[in-house]
């Protein structure tokens, strides 16, 4: 552990919340013009609109 | 004729803690302000990401967010210990644990809260959830803060169980507003 620690904890977070982002958008325009309910997004998930979930 | 020098030291001390301290409160309440604004001007897109396993995005958010509730309960009880209380011991597992379980505390919320952010937006139709986006954008300023107010040697002792407490705070208060109510609504088994 050295002082750069905390650094590198947010720097980790940080990717992590960009990589969310990118996660999100791609959910959120691979639905574009569907149905909300059947475009497929990544390791099996399914993207549907919050008030079909 | 030794009390003015005393209080031009004691001056000094003060002015160097709030310098200490005046970076990581600035970028901390910078980051709560933009997640806000963000969270408030962006247009939600209401998509959701279901996860298999869960019944609904939110409830995978929920049990994402009780998880990073309990290693903040983790995150007290060790960092007890690292400050000598408990009777826990010394430094050698209290604080890797208190390092990993708040690293992994906050990597459990970022799921959620990019979700909260992006596909819902900052809402305040009512108490709980203006309450709830309002707690979220304080965690991760006051968890930036702490982040940055870590390195730095010149702290007062007060300073980084102040900071943390915040966090924990936050969070807890995060799931109170949120999973709480889901469990409360919808029933822990859904």
């Amino acid at each position: 552990v050295t002082r750069k620690t905390p650094y590198l904890t947010l720097a980790a977070l940080a990717v992590l919340f960009a990589v969310m982002v990118a996660v999100e958008q791609a959910a959120a325009s691979g639905d574009k013009g569907g149905d909300g309910h059947t475009s497929e997004y990544g390791h099996g998930a399914v993207v549907g609109t919050l008030a079909g979930s | 004729v030794t009390e003015a020098p005393q209080r031009t030291e004691e001056q000094r001390e003060s002015t160097v803690v709030l310098a200490a301290l005046l970076v990581p409160l600035v970028v901390g309440t910078a980051v709560a302000i933009a997640l806000g604004v963000f969270a408030r001007a962006h247009e939600p897109t209401g998509h959701a990401i279901d996860v298999p396993g869960f019944s609904s995005t939110l409830s995978t958010k929920t049990w994402l967010t009780t998880l990073a509730a309990v290693l903040a309960i983790v995150q007290v009880v060790t960092a007890a210990g690292m400050w000598g209380r408990l009777g826990l011991g010394d430094k050698t597992w209290t604080a890797p644990v208190h390092r990993w379980s708040g690293r992994l505390a906050v990597a459990a919320t970022i799921p959620v809260v990019v979700h909260c952010v992006y596909a819902i937006g900052f809402e305040s139709a009512s108490a709980r959830v203006l309450v709830h986006s309002l707690l979220g954008c304080f965690f991760f300023g006051a968890f930036v803060a702490k982040m940055l107010a870590l390195p730095r040697g010149n702290l007062p002792g007060w300073a980084l169980p102040v900071l943390g407490g915040l966090v924990t705070i936050g969070l807890i208060g995060l799931w109170l507003t949120s999973a709480l109510w889901y469990f409360d609504t919808h029933g822990i088994g859904t």
